[in-house]
C-alpha cells in the first residue's frame, strides 16, 4: 500500500546509537515524491443524496418534500432499493422535447421512472418497463416543472438518471402530459399468431381474444386493424388481468403521487407495458386524446366532417394558411364567385371574367374585369359552384359565421370562365394563364400569379395536346395545379386533372370510401373529401355533403349547402397546398408530386400504395404541412429568435446575457420585452434601432426565501394576424440547496501500481465539484490513478451506474511515471456513466477487478497528507 | 329532353265530369340544383305540405326558407326532377305557364336542359328540380311533357 509504504519510509528517516560526531550530513537526494492532481466532476453531474454508501453523508429526496433539485441537463448517479431506499425524488424544469432516461445498472433489479407535475404531483406519467430495461419519458411541447420519482420495484441498483435533448430517442416512449383514455388500450395483433392460433383452436374473434387477455373488446378488429381493448370496471376484475398479463402495477403502489386517475393512468401504463411484451402482440398503445388547438367558432362547423377527416385540425396548430410575408393565393378558375358573401369577405385579390360568350356569360358582354358568379343557368337553377369551392379553400374561419375554410390565410383570386352551360377549351386557357401570371387575352397579369390553381371542371376523354401546353406553361411559370378527377365513375380520363403536371384529385365520403360518382383511373394522385349526399351516415339530420359557401338562386342571399363531387374534393386538395406553401413558399408542383408519390402527405387507402380509386391515397393535412416544413428546412420565415432560449441562474448567478436576433430576410422589430417576477429585470444591452442585439437579464435574491423560482421572460414582434411572441424560460435558486457545479457525490481515488493494485486511496465529497488529492511518499516507478463512485457499497469502484475517472482519461491507461521529482497536475474529469460499467485497458487487456476494489475508509481524506 | 319515350297516359278521362279541353294557369314556386334526388332520369311526385316545398326550395343553411304560397285547398303542387347529374349545366324549368287539361289530365310543359356539346363543366353533382302548383279542380292527373313526349306521370286522385 503506497500510503503505508510512503508512511514507513518517511519513519525510516530516524535512527540510534551513540552521539556522533558532528558532521555535516551529506545532501541525500529524496527516494520519495508526490503524486497529486485534481479529479473534476464533468458538467452536469449529480449524485443521488441518499445512496448505499455510509461514508456519504446522506441526504434526504425520499420524498416530494425533500426532492433533491437538478438543473434541466443533467446526469444522476444514484442508488435504489427496494428495502433499504425505495424512493428517490428529483424536481427539475425540463424544456420542450427533453428526455428523462432511467438506466438500470444491475440487470436484475426493476427500477421504475414516472414523471409527475411539479408542484402538485398531479398527473403523473410512468415508465414501468421490466428488470434491467431502460425506462424513458419525454417532456411535451411547451415544457414542464415536473417531480421525478424512481422507484424500486424489485433488488437494488445503480442507476444512472439522464435529463437530456435527446427527443429523437424518445420514440416510443410515453410523453408526460398527454391526455388518453384510462383503461383502454389500442392493439394491433401480430397477424401471424392470430391465424396460428385459430388453426390451432384459440380465439377468431375480438371478443374471445379479449376475453382470453382478461380484457374488455370495445372496437376494432382481431386481423387486419387495431382493436380497443379495455380493462374491466371493476377493481378485481382489473387486478386479475393485470397480474395475468404480468403487469407491476397490479401490487401495491410505491410513492407519493397517489390519487384514483393516477392509479388508473399508471395501471393503463402497465397494461401497455405489458400487452407489448405479449407474444401475440404487434403493438399496443395508449388511446390518446386528441385535441386540437384551434376549433373553429364557425357556425356550421360542427357538420365539416370532412376537416377532421383529413387531420386538418391538427394542421391548424401549425398554419392557417398565412404566411411569414405576404400571402399564398389560390386562383378558383371557375364560375366566378359570388364576391358579397360575408364568410368569404376580405379574402379575394383581383380575378378576371374570361367568359367570353355574350350568350353564355350572363351578364351581357364577353370577358371583363368582373369576376362575379351571375349565376350558370340555362334554364333552371344557378349552382354557384365557384363561391362554393371559394369557401372550401378560404372561408374566414373562427368568425362565428358560417363555415370554416381550409386556409383562410390565403386568398383567392376568383377567376370566371364558366358560364350558362359550363366553359369551353380556349376561356379556360385564359383563366389559367392569367392565374399564372402568363399573358392573356384580357391583356392584364395579376399583381402576383396564383401559387395554387383550383380547377374543380373537366370533361371526360378529351385530351389536347394544344391544352397541354397551356398547362405546362402555367407549371413552368411556378404554379401549383389541382383539378377534380371527374364525376362519371368511370376509368376513363378526365382532364384537365390527367393532364401531365396536374394533381389529380379524387372523392371519398365521410367512411373513406371512394364517392360512388368519383372517376378512377391511373392518373389519380390523391384522394379528398368529396361527400355523398344520399346518406347522414352520422345521423345529424343532414347529409354528408361538403358543406361550404353559396347563395340563394337570388344570386346575393348567403346560405351555406351541402354539395357533393370531385368538385369538391379538389378544393380540399388546394387548401392544404395552400396550408403547405404559407410553411414552405418555396415548395414546386415537382416537390408536392414527390411528396405525394412517396406516400408521406396521405393515408393509405385501398390496401396498396397507389390505387385508381384513391391515386397515393387520402390527403392529410397534418402530414402535408409537417412534409412541407421538412422540405423548407432552411428558415426562409422571419422570426425572431432568442438565445440561450433559457436561462439557469443557479443559486449564485446574478445576470445573463440575451442575444436577440432575427431569421429571414425580411423586417422585424422587437416592440416589446417583459418579464413576470418582481425579482426579475431585463434591460437592453446593445441593441439596434430594431430591438435586435444584446439584452441583460437581472436577478435579485433578497428578502426571498429559499427555494427554487420561475419566470418568464417574453419578447414580442409584429406578425400577422397577430403579434407573435418568444418566450424565454428562468430559472433561479435561493439558498445552499440549490444544485450549481457538477458534482458526483462521494469519490474515491485511487493510486494503483504497476501491476494494477491499488496502494493508496484519497475519499471524501470534494468542494465546488473538485477533488483535490496529494499522495506523498511514492517512490520511482509507475502508478496508475483511478477515481470513482461507489454508491452501491460493493467496496469496488466504478460500477455501472457509477462515477469514474482516471488520469489522462478514460480508456487505455497511461502510467504516471515517478523519477527523481514530485509529479502533480494529475488533472482528469470524473462523470456518471451509462454503460455496463468502466473498461479501463492497460497493455496486458483491460484492468483486473482489483484494480477497482478501492481500500480502508481510514484512509485520507482530500487536501490533507497521509 | 331527347331520347325519352314518348307515353303521355290520360285514363279515366271523360268519365267523371272532367272532360272537355281547357287551359290551366300553372306557376313557379321555385327551382333548386340539388332538390331532384338520386334518380337517374326525369322524375316527378306530388308534394302535399307546406314542409315538403321548404325543403325542396331551401335546403341551404343560415337564411330563412323560401315561403312557398299554396292554397292547398285549390292547388296541386309537383315537384318535377331532372335526375342526378354528373355536373352543373343541368336545369329544370316551366315550359310554359298554361297547362292544357283534357279529360282531367294537365299536359304540363317543362324545359329540360343540359350542357351543350363539348362544354367543360363543373364537376359537382346535381338533380336539378322545380316546384309548380296548378289548380287541382278537376285534375286526375299532370303529365310532364319534355317536348311532345311524357317524362313522368303524377296521378292526382
Amino acid at each position: 500500500m503506497l500510503g503505508a509504504v510512503l508512511v514507513a519510509g518517511l519513519a525510516a528517516c530516524g535512527g540510534g546509537g551513540s552521539t556522533p560526531p558532528p558532521v555535516v550530513p551529506p545532501v541525500v537526494p529524496p527516494t520519495t515524491f508526490t503524486i497529486g492532481g485534481r479529479a473534476t466532476a464533468a458538467s452536469s453531474q449529480f449524485a443521488d443524496l441518499d445512496t448505499a454508501d455510509p461514508a456519504f453523508p446522506n441526504g434526504n429526496n425520499d420524498s416530494t418534500a425533500a426532492a433533491q433539485p437538478l438543473p434541466s441537463a443533467a446526469t444522476v448517479g444514484g442508488w435504489a432499493s427496494l428495502t433499504a431506499d425505495p424512493l428517490d425524488y428529483f424536481h427539475a424544469s425540463l424544456g420542450a422535447g427533453q428526455v428523462v432516461t432511467l438506466v438500470i445498472a444491475t440487470p436484475t433489479a426493476d427500477l421504475d421512472l414516472c414523471i409527475a407535475d411539479y408542484p402538485s404531483g398531479a398527473n403523473p406519467t410512468c415508465s414501468l418497463n421490466g428488470p434491467g430495461v431502460t425506462d424513458q419519458l419525454a417532456i411535451p411541447t411547451g415544457g414542464r416543472d415536473v417531480f421525478i420519482e424512481v422507484s424500486a420495484v424489485t433488488g437494488a441498483s445503480n442507476y444512472t438518471l439522464v435529463l437530456g435533448q435527446a427527443p429523437g430517442s424518445a420514440q416510443g416512449s410515453f410523453v408526460h402530459g398527454t391526455r388518453f383514455v384510462p383503461g383502454q388500450v389500442l392493439v394491433r395483433f401480430k397477424e401471424t399468431a392470430i391465424s396460428a392460433a385459430a388453426s390451432a383452436g384459440g380465439p377468431v374473434t375480438l371478443a374471445a381474444k379479449a376475453a382470453s387477455l382478461g380484457l374488455l373488446p370495445l372496437g376494432g378488429a382481431l386481423q387486419g386493424r387495431s382493436a380497443l381493448l379495455g380493462l374491466p370496471d371493476d377493481t378485481a376484475g382489473r387486478v386479475q388481468a393485470l397480474m395475468a398479463l404480468g403487469a407491476k402495477a397490479a401490487t401495491p403502489r410505491l410513492g407519493s403521487f397517489p390519487s384514483p386517475e393516477a392509479d388508473a393512468r399508471r395501471e393503463t401504463f402497465a397494461l401497455v407495458t405489458a400487452l407489448r411484451a405479449h407474444a401475440d402482440v404487434a403493438s399496443a398503445d395508449l388511446n390518446f386524446i386528441h385535441e386540437p388547438a384551434m376549433v373553429p367558432n364557425d357556425t356550421y362547423y360542427g357538420m365539416q366532417w370532412h376537416y377532421p377527416l383529413i387531420q386538418l385540425p391538427q394542421a391548424w396548430d401549425i398554419t392557417t394558411g398565412t404566411p411569414a410575408t405576404g400571402s399564398v393565393v389560390v386562383a378558383v378558375v371557375d364560375t366566378g364567385v359570388v364576391l358579397s358573401h360575408p364568410d368569404l369577405a376580405g379574402q379575394f385579390v383581383t380575378g378576371y371574367d374570361f367568359v367570353s360568350s355574350v350568350a353564355m356569360s350572363n351578364d351581357g358582354n364577353g370577358i371583363d374585369p368582373d369576376p362575379n358568379d351571375p349565376g350558370d343557368s340555362t334554364v333552371g337553377a344557378s349552382s354557384f359552384h365557384g363561391t362554393h369551392v371559394a369557401g372550401t379553400i378560404a372561408a374566414l374561419t373562427n368568425n362565428n359565421l358560417g363555415v370554416a375554410g381550409i386556409a383562410p390565410g390565403a386568398r383567392i383570386m376568383p377567376v370566371r370562365v364558366l358560364g350558362k352551360g359550363g366553359g369551353t377549351s380556349h376561356d379556360i386557357i385564359q383563366g389559367l394563364r392569367y392565374a399564372a401570371g402568363l399573358s392573356n387575352d384580357s391583356g392584364t397579369l395579376p399583381a402576383k400569379r396564383a401559387d395554387v390553381i383550383n380547377l374543380s371542371l373537366g370533361c371526360q376523354d378529351c385530351f389536347s395536346a394544344t391544352e397541354q401546353a397551356e398547362y405546362t406553361a402555367a407549371l413552368a411559370n411556378g404554379s401549383i395545379i389541382i383539378a377534380a378527377a371527374g364525376n362519371n365513375n368511370s376509368p376513363l380520363l378526365f382532364y384537365p386533372a390527367s393532364y401531365a403536371g396536374v394533381v389529380s384529385v379524387s372523392a371519398v365520403d365521410s367512411l373513406k370510401a371512394k364517392a360512388p360518382y368519383s372517376n378512377y383511373n391511373a392518373s389519380v394522385d390523391v384522394a379528398a373529401p368529396g361527400g355523398d349526399t344520399s346518406v347522414d351516415l352520422d345521423g345529424n339530420g343532414y347529409v354528408d355533403g361538403v358543406l361550404s359557401t353559396l347563395v340563394k338562386q337570388d344570386g346575393s342571399t348567403p346560405i351555406y349547402e351541402f354539395y357533393q363531387g370531385t368538385s369538391m374534393a379538389s378544393p380540399h386538395m388546394a387548401g392544404v397546398v395552400a396550408l403547405m406553401k404559407a410553411v414552405c413558399p418555396a415548395l414546386t408542383a415537382a416537390q408536392l408530386d414527390t411528396m405525394i408519390s412517396g406516400g408521406s402527405i396521405t393515408d393509405q387507402l385501398g390496401g396498396a400504395a397507389k390505387t385508381n380509386n384513391f391515386g397515393y391515397g387520402l390527403i392529410n393535412a397534418l402530414k402535408a404541412v409537417q412534409a412541407a416544413q421538412t422540405q423548407c428546412s432552411v428558415a426562409v420565415t422571419t422570426a425572431l429568435k432568442v438565445d440561450p432560449t433559457a436561462l439557469d441562474f443557479g443559486n449564485a448567478t446574478t445576470s445573463l446575457v440575451l442575444t436577440a436576433s432575427k431569421v429571414g430576410a425580411g423586417a422585424l422589430s422587437v416592440t416589446g420585452v417583459t418579464d413576470d417576477a418582481t425579482w426579475l429585470t431585463v434591460t437592453s444591452t446593445s441593441v439596434d434601432a430594431s430591438g435586435l442585439g444584446t439584452y441583460t437579464a437581472t436577478v435579485s435574491r433578497a428578502g426571498l426565501k429559499d427555494g427554487s423560482y420561475r419566470a418568464s421572460i417574453t419578447f414580442t414582434y409584429p406578425a400577422t394576424p397577430n403579434p407573435k411572441t418568444v418566450v424565454v424560460q428562468v430559472a433561479m435558486w435561493v439558498g445552499a440547496n440549490a444544485p450549481t457545479t457538477g458534482d458526483t457525490g462521494f469519490l474515491y481515488v485511487l493510486v494503483l501500481d504497476s501491476a494494477f493494485k491499488p496502494v493508496s486511496q484519497a475519499q471524501g465529497r470534494g468542494t465546488g465539484g473538485n477533488y483535490d488529492f496529494s499522495f506523498s511518499g511514492a517512490t520511482a516507478g509507475s502508478y496508475y490513478v483511478v477515481a470513482g463512485t461507489d454508491q452501491n457499497n460493493d467496496g469496488k469502484i466504478c460500477d455501472a451506474g457509477e462515477a469514474c475517472g482516471a488520469w489522462p482519461t478514460m480508456g487505455t491507461a497511461t502510467p504516471v511515471v515517478v523519477t527523481t521529482a514530485n509529479v502533480t497536475g494529475l488533472n482528469f474529469s470524473v462523470a456518471f456513466g451509462t454503460g455496463a460499467g468502466i473498461l479501463m485497458v492497460g497493455p496486458a487487456g483491460p484492468w483486473p477487478e482489483q484494480a477497482f476494489q478501492r481500500l480502508d475508509r481510514t484512509q485520507k481524506q482530500f487536501g490533507g497528507l497521509p | 329532353m331527347s331520347g325519352l319515350l314518348a307515353v303521355l297516359l290520360l285514363s279515366g278521362a271523360g268519365t267523371d265530369g272532367c272532360s272537355g279541353e281547357r287551359e290551366v294557369a300553372v306557376r313557379s314556386l321555385g327551382v333548386g340544383a340539388q332538390c331532384g334526388g338520386a334518380g337517374a332520369g326525369p322524375s316527378a311526385r306530388r308534394l302535399v305540405t307546406t314542409a315538403e316545398v321548404t325543403a325542396a326550395l331551401s335546403p341551404g343553411l343560415g337564411a330563412g326558407p323560401d315561403e312557398a304560397v299554396v292554397n292547398w285547398a285549390t292547388e296541386a303542387v309537383l315537384l318535377v326532377s331532372g335526375g342526378q347529374r354528373t355536373s352543373a349545366g343541368y336545369g329544370v324549368a316551366l315550359g310554359s305557364n298554361r297547362a292544357q287539361v283534357k279529360d282531367g289530365a294537365a299536359g304540363l310543359r317543362i324545359s329540360f336542359s343540359s350542357p351543350p356539346a363539348g362544354a367543360i363543366n363543373a364537376q359537382m353533382m346535381t338533380s336539378p328540380c322545380l316546384v309548380v302548383a296548378l289548380p287541382r279542380q278537376g285534375l286526375r292527373a299532370v303529365a310532364v311533357l319534355d317536348g311532345e313526349r311524357a317524362a313522368a306521370t303524377v296521378k292526382l286522385e
